[in-house]
């Protein structure tokens, strides 16, 4: 029987996209799949970390798959053949070389990549699965060129670290890859006006390759080198509009339809600012193991995802849920520099822009000032933007100080004010 | 099942000399992982945090695991097995306990931004050194 290998150049990143380990890299939430066959992709090992080394990825560890396990909605492994299958095929249920064999030559099939697959879907779908990370949708290539999967409560894990046993063109039914990649972006460093050397070249170079014209490539940040750096800062300024803003349903709110809004309530998640932290938060706000906490929004460096409807009440700060929009920014209070730009996980302007932009829009909405809301103002019952710090200490019901911790001491509020005005 | 396994191992006769106290042992750091796995639910009730909901289930599910190992060894009566394993239970279970202490769920302070919910306010988690923990395995 053929067995059944995909093309690479039909394989692809699962919709449900990436996942951040605490490592800062990304993992895929879901194997590979195949376009052609809407199957998992079944690749060999080497053309597993080939097709990775291409797309600037590589495999897993088995470290990072334990990690991945560690955050994933469970399912059952799926283990071939089943007992209709063994009677289909008229092999004898009692007899294991009968079976063994039935196995050896059929566990390469397209047939039996189908029928795991399949059986995957309806586990998949038992468990109200809504694209979060998934255990046990196969077992997976590693670094090593071994083998890693299919965790089970007895405690049994396949685990052929290295894998040399087996030709380097092996797949099987259930051997699927995952991808790993670069959580942080890897692009040059940012130059300045006037600069000159190998750094201008490759940032201009960068510039180029996103869209931006720099000029000529010659190494020295002038005024069009200068301007096209403005320009890409600003398109990744730029948020979508409310109505276009992605929404990932947190699973704790209230459902009701409010006339009205007081308040909007500045949160920092606490983590630090990185690429893909928004939609995690967010996934995880809507996903198996929620918590009884949610967020109107959630503003990272790269995205807004919109978890709650504004007509509804988030779950984020007592004492101001039911008349606030509550966003989260990521960022840390205690060490995130709302009032600095840069690449590194604490400069944090780029998310506070961000929230401005949608902070503006919500307050249009909603008609409410933009105006900052302090403890006393609070308590007097003011509306307009206030911080989960000024809820804590105007109404005694929450204990955190975020986003700038006590009395707003780290929050740049003139900054923001001024770019909500602007 | 550790119980079953206290009470089969006691019950064998010439059941080596180490077995009964490694199995109570395990027995007992079973319970403290259940209790830090508990203080830890009450902590992150009131205070949500994606970050440190994963490093504790990491700590716990890395202990739990080193723990199953240590109840194989022992129910094979694999002596050397059951070192090995005892030793990455007790590294384990000094994860569990820093990564409470980090995070505040040792002392129940509260942590500094989220959301926060209105479940009550955590107690404290008080769980034994890992020294007190690694005399309760002692082989010899």
């Amino acid at each position: 029987m053929t067995a059944y290998i995909s093309r690479p150049d039909s394989c692809d990143v699962h919709p449900a996209g990436w996942l951040a380990l605490p490592s800062g890299v990304q993992i895929t939430c879901m194997p590979l799949v195949d376009r052609e066959t809407s199957l998992y992709a079944r690749l060999s090992p080497v053309q597993a970390a080939a097709w990775c080394a291409a797309r600037g990825m590589r495999l897993p560890s088995a470290q990072e798959l334990d990690q991945l396990h560690v955050r994933a909605l469970h399912i059952d492994p799926v283990t071939l053949p089943t007992m209709d299958m063994l009677r289909a095929a008229g092999v004898p249920t009692n007899n294991q070389a009968a079976i063994d064999s039935y196995r050896n030559a059929h566990m390469r099939s397209k047939a039996w990549c189908e029928a795991h697959d399949e059986e995957v879907s309806k586990r998949l779908a038992r468990a109200k699965w809504n694209l979060q990370p998934c255990a046990n949708c196969g077992k997976h290539w590693t670094t090593a060129g071994g083998i890693y999967g299919w965790w089970q409560s007895t405690g049994r894990r396949i685990q052929h670290l290295s894998y040399a046993h087996r030709s380097s063109t092996h797949t099987d039914y259930a051997t699927t890859t995952h991808a790993v990649r670069p959580g942080e972006d890897t692009g040059p460093r940012r130059t300045s006006l006037g600069e000159r050397g190998a750094d201008v070249e490759a940032w201009q170079r960068h510039l180029r390759a996103n869209g931006f014209d720099p000029g000529t490539i010659d190494g020295v940040h002038g005024a069009k080198t200068e301007a096209a750096t403005v320009a890409l800062a600003a398109s990744r300024a730029t948020v979508l509009p409310s109505a276009q803003v992605e929404f990932i349903e947190a699973r704790n709110y209230t459902r009701t339809s409010r006339a009205a809004v007081d308040l909007v309530v500045l949160h920092s998640t606490e983590n630090p600012i990185r690429p893909g932290t928004a939609r995690n938060v967010a996934r995880w706000f809507g996903g198996p193991s929620a918590p009884q906490a949610s967020a109107h929004y959630v503003v990272g460096p790269d995205e807004v995802i919109r978890c709650v409807p504004e007509q509804a009440v988030a779950w984020a700060a007592p004492g101001a849920n039911r008349q606030g929009i509550q966003i989260e920014m990521v960022g840390q209070a205690a060490k995130t520099d709302w009032a600095r730009d840069g690449r590194d996980d604490t400069a944090g302007l780029g998310v506070m822009r961000r929230s401005a932009e949608l902070v503006r829009g919500i307050c249009e909405r909603w008609h409410i000032p933009l105006e900052r809301v302090d403890a006393a103002g609070l308590v007097a019952g003011k509306r307009g933007i206030t911080t989960h710090a000024s809820v804590t200490e105007a109404f005694k019901r929450s204990t955190h100080i975020d986003p700038g911790c006590q009395g707003d001491a780290r929050w740049p509020w003139d900054q923001f004010l001024a770019m909500l005005r602007k | 099942m550790r119980a079953l396994e206290l009470v089969l191992c006691l019950s064998l006769l010439g059941c080596a000399g180490w077995l009964p106290a490694m199995t109570a042992g395990a027995s007992w750091l079973g319970t403290l992982l259940d209790v830090a796995r508990a203080g830890a639910d009450a902590y992150l009730a009131r205070h949500p945090s994606m970050e440190s909901s994963y490093r504790i289930d990491a700590s716990i599910f890395r202990a739990r695991k080193a723990l199953a190992a240590l109840s194989r060894a022992v129910a094979a009566h694999d002596r050397a097995q059951a070192a090995a394993s005892r030793k990455e239970a007790l590294d384990a279970y000094a994860d569990v306990v820093a990564a409470l202490d980090v995070l505040g769920v040792s002392a129940a302070s509260p942590a500094v931004g989220g959301a926060e919910s209105s479940a009550p306010m955590p107690a404290p988690v008080q769980l034994p050194p890992v020294e007190a923990v690694a005399a309760s395995l002692e082989v010899e």
